[in-house]
């Protein structure tokens, strides 16, 4: 019987969020990568075999979930650990003693102790082992529900960037008790030691106006050369880097890309919420994704022999860690130099929309109709490309006001995200996002956006969702012209977006529609809901699709035959449904319930939501000025 | 050691008066932007122990203890003194429905549901159960109230006119004229609720960051929810409000006995460290910041002290015991929560009620 081990560590997430600058969210992302990428180096060395990550001699977009093929001794897991445990070390220290030495009008005898706290309590580390590879991530998730955290204490203001930590500076640690606590008088040296780093590094890494934690700090610092290169210099002698290994491992090359990406010459940071800034400020297009059901699929190959399912991670995960590398690599070709990847590790991606290129190095500011535009070949181009992928992809994506605080952006971008999953997957919820927090979301399966979507051949094995025959037909006619949903928009003199249609049109018939209560209640009670007796109309909604979209996407949107996800017998996913999975409406849902559900008024009312949305964020989406 | 000995004997109820407060951590500024992620609903029982504070007298002040945060529907509060508390982690739910109940097996040492399976899919968070239930659970609510963003003027302090800055504000004081808060709407009907030792006396107080109002009733507890707290826990608990365990220097996940702070020190801590608990295993999430503000009731024009940072274990949070407690939360020793100034127990921290109908099998 094959065995497996399983070894991940956390927070991850917790982790990358917090963030102000694009600078963090590279820094964060390095980070877990680089320590994801240590584990494997030192298991490798073991001699075992790893299944997932596939490729561990690249150090960027490593997932920091491990599968081994073999059943490691817990003397085995205590070396891996204690490898974790000492580059992360390396990696704190090296920006310790680098403070101590470039910023060194102050004497640093009190801080060590809150460093050493964080070289020991910053990560959770989790391992399991089991008979096949679903065992053992059910051990794994067996021991994370009891965690292993240890929180540390601090006194005094905490750092501005999570609002939680003490803020890292000369005197940290001089006292602890709070009722001594004299904030002027640490506010001055905090004032004092950020300009002094900020003096020595640049703005690009840290404003002297910024109160961070030690980790925080350390993710900012990380990102700068010496650094990179001590901490490679340390790994060397660390002995899971040998030299002579050299073309089997990660280079010191691969170590310096990231001080190169980001060397503050070269990188184009996009100062968010700079005071004194006298550049215009921009609104910025972010996008946070992940593949659908990556472990429904998993478990379905579970069911099949374990030397098949191993194949199948292995596959899959060489599959996702070639999309992610060319999409780091290319980035300039998949984002048509629009903005930047932040990360692409396994599955997961994140990036950021914000100018276009004009020339000669003179970027523009992005507007949000050529952000919309890009996304129209997102699913058949920049994530299937010519390697179509086993599963589909969900995506958040935040059109964000030049104002709204970074950690702000990407708290929307997974909310984004989770409601493109939570209405169905395979499909992209767009949020237009105020400075004054308020926001407008629509949520849309790609098939409706994506035209290269409609020549995805069912034959093609790697991709179970197709779209039905019957849609195909009526998808015929709009295949000729190319026409998307939006782009088949015509406003009331019928002239095309693209030939300059006026999206005002729908929008305010939408906005006087809705303030006449034309299209019905908003909210039902439960006895309205159990007793039935409410009845909700689409025909206003499905009115304006047919004045403005044209008979032929009236067709398909008026098909409750298209309302819905369709899935095989394994629950994996056969059709997306332009309203999502039956059972937000009906959570006993089963196909004899068909009739009910298509009658349902809040089928009715959430097809109405989305005409109504559809306008109100189309008349941001299609702008075309800055 | 003075020991206080605390008891619940009220039930505090705050219907809020329009908008409440939702945010924690720094106030806002222009470098502290936490606008969303720094939301944090509902207030905890730090927050209304300022309230009781301001309003009891040194002696009542000494036994009070508050704990909570709960949320109800407010009719069904008044009349049946039935309220939400957080749902245990072991019960999953989804689509508004618990649909398994995990055990711990002693033998298997994991978590597995009726069927002796271990679900894997994704499950919802932050769900809260009727206390009335609490042996049994069967529904399920989300929390009543959700997170408006609400740009507010920012009113010049001698004049009644919106803040405008000059030439003169030096740029690091540059603030502008409005700023936004992070309100919460809770949906009508529903009341926020906590146990507390001492009764207010009805009306309307400040709650919370930003002054908002709120109605305070204060009623006694009735017998149900007085036996459920004096019910002995004995090896298996779920923590209904969050619990601070640990040193002045780090928050753990069990309750450890309360050394001097300079036994502690970073490396040796696991090895120092005596746990409270035999603890079979737990059940729980990711650490939550708790800290709060002392009020200053000699002097309130100076500025409040901020409290010790630490991490509490959140609400929800299930402990499997080698060893039964045969104690309720309220006989637990004051030994086990931290103390600085006063103990811990007095925000209600950890309070734990038994799971029976959870069995552990082998």
């Amino acid at each position: 019987m094959a065995k497996y081990t399983v070894i991940t560590f956390a927070p991850v997430q917790g982790f990358i969020e917090k963030s102000r600058k694009l600078r963090d969210l590279y820094g964060s992302s390095y980070l877990i990568s680089l320590l994801s990428w240590v584990i494997c180096q030192r298991v490798e060395k073991l001699g075992y075999k790893i299944i997932s990550p596939a490729s561990t001699n690249v150090t960027q977009g490593m997932p920091n979930q491990m599968v081994i093929k073999g059943k490691l001794s817990p003397e085995e897991i205590i070396i891996i650990k204690h490898t974790f445990d000492e580059a992360w070390k390396c990696l704190v220290y090296g920006c310790k003693e680098w403070i101590e030495k470039n910023i060194n009008q102050w004497e640093y005898n009190y801080w060590r102790r809150d460093w050493k706290l964080w070289v020991n309590h910053c990560w959770e580390f989790f391992s399991a082992s089991g008979e096949t590879i679903t065992q053992a991530r059910n051990n794994l998730n067996q021991a994370k529900n009891s965690r292993d955290w240890t929180g540390i204490n601090w006194r005094g203001e905490s750092s501005t960037l999570s609002g939680s930590d003490a803020i890292c500076q000369p005197l940290l640690g001089e006292s602890y008790e709070p009722h001594s606590y004299d904030y002027q008088g640490e506010k001055k040296i905090i004032r004092e030691f950020y300009k002094a780093l900020s003096e020595q590094l640049g703005e690009a890494f840290i404003e002297p106006r910024e109160e961070l934690s030690i980790p925080e700090l350390v993710k900012r610092i990380i990102t700068h050369e010496t650094i990179i290169n001590n901490f490679f210099d340390k790994i060397v002698n660390f002995t899971i880097v040998d030299e002579n290994e050299e073309r089997r491992l990660a280079t010191r090359k691969d170590f310096m890309s990231i001080a190169d990406e980001l060397q503050p010459d070269s990188f184009r940071d996009l100062n968010r919420h700079r005071e004194d800034s006298q550049e215009q400020k921009y609104w910025t297009g972010w996008f946070l994704g992940d593949g659908d059901n990556a472990s429904k699929y998993f478990k379905s190959l579970a069911q099949k022999a374990p030397e098949i399912e191993e194949k199948g991670l292995k596959t899959f995960s060489q599959q996702m860690r070639r999309w992610g590398k060319n999409l780091k690599k290319n980035e300039y070709t998949f984002l048509e130099e629009k903005g930047r990847m932040i990360y692409a590790g396994g599955d997961d991606f994140l990036g950021v929309l914000y100018s276009s290129n004009i020339g000669e190095n003179e970027l523009s500011p992005l507007v949000p109709y050529d952000c919309l535009r890009w996304f129209y070949s997102f699913k058949s181009e920049v994530w299937h490309g010519e390697d179509p992928k086993i599963i589909t992809a969900s995506v958040g994506f935040v059109w964000a006001g030049n104002q709204v605080p970074q950690r702000d952006v990407l708290q929307h971008c997974h909310l984004a995200e989770s409601s493109a999953k939570s209405t169905g997957r395979d499909r992209i919820a767009f949020r237009i996002l105020f400075n004054s927090g308020n926001y407008l979301e629509w949520v849309c399966p790609w098939w409706l956006l994506d035209t290269g979507e409609w020549i995805f051949e069912v034959e093609n094995q790697s991709s179970r969702v197709c779209l039905p025959q019957e849609l195909k037909v009526d998808l015929e006619g709009l295949k000729q012209d190319n026409l998307n949903l939006i782009e088949s928009y015509g406003d009331r003199s019928k002239t095309l977006l693209q030939d300059g249609g006026n999206w005002t049109h729908f929008y305010q018939d939408i906005a006087t529609l809705e303030s006449r209560h034309a299209f019905n209640k908003k909210v039902f009670s439960q006895e309205e809901l159990t007793q039935n007796n409410v009845i909700v109309s689409n025909d206003i909604a499905l009115s304006l699709i047919n004045i403005y979209f044209g008979e032929k996407w009236h067709k398909i949107i008026s098909n409750p035959n298209y309302w819905f996800n369709r899935y095989d017998d394994r629950e994996l996913l056969t059709f997306t449904g332009i309203l999502g999975d039956p059972k937000q409406f009906i959570s006993d849902y089963t196909p004899e319930n068909y009739p009910q559900l298509i009658e349902h008024p809040l089928v009715k009312q959430a097809l109405n939501n989305w005409v109504i949305n559809l306008g109100k964020i189309g008349f941001y989406l299609t702008d075309k000025r800055q | 050691m003075n020991n206080v000995t605390y008891n619940l004997k009220y039930l505090t109820i705050i219907e809020p008066l329009g908008f409440l407060y939702g945010s924690a951590g720094r106030f806002l500024s222009p470098e502290n932007l936490v606008g969303r992620s720094g939301a944090k609903f509902p207030p905890s029982s730090t927050t209304l122990s300022g309230v009781f504070a301001a309003n009891l007298n040194d002696d009542e002040r000494k036994k009070l203890c508050v704990a909570g945060p709960f949320w109800g529907k407010t009719e069904r509060v008044h009349e049946e003194q039935n309220f939400y508390v957080p749902t245990p982690l072991n019960y999953l739910v989804k689509n508004g429905q618990i649909q398994h109940k995990l055990h711990w097996d002693d033998q298997k040492k994991g978590w597995y549901d009726e069927e002796g399976n271990e679900p894997a899919d994704k499950f919802d968070k932050s769900t809260w159960i009727p206390i009335n239930q609490w042996d049994n659970p069967t529904t399920v609510e989300s929390p009543p109230w959700r997170f408006t963003p609400h740009l507010h003027p920012r009113l010049a302090q001698d004049q009644r006119r919106v803040y405008i800055e000059d030439e003169d504000t030096p740029a690091e004081d540059k603030k502008g004229s409005l700023f936004l808060e992070n309100a919460v709407e809770m949906s009508p009907d529903t009341c926020l609720v906590y146990l507390s030792s001492q009764a207010l006396e009805s009306g309307w107080y400040r709650f919370g960051g930003e002054g908002h109002m709120v109605e305070i009733t204060c009623i006694e507890l009735n017998h149900y929810l007085q036996n459920l707290l004096k019910q002995p826990i004995e090896n298996q608990l779920a923590l209904i409000t969050p619990a601070v365990w640990g040193s002045n220097r780090l928050s753990y996940r069990y309750p450890v006995h309360n050394q001097k702070e300079k036994s502690i020190t970073p490396t040796q801590q696991t090895s120092d460290t005596e746990y409270v608990w035999n603890t079979k295993t737990i059940f729980t999430s990711r650490a939550h910041p708790f800290r709060y503000r002392f009020g200053n009731h000699e002097d309130p024009t100076r500025p409040k002290l901020l409290s010790r940072g630490r991490y509490a274990v959140p609400a929800g949070t299930v402990y499997v015991l080698e060893d039964s407690l045969s104690q309720s939360w309220l006989e637990w020793d004051e030994s086990w929560f931290p103390r600085e100034g006063v103990s811990f127990k007095r925000w209600g921290c950890g309070l734990a009620l038994p799971i029976k109908s959870l069995q552990t099998s082998g």
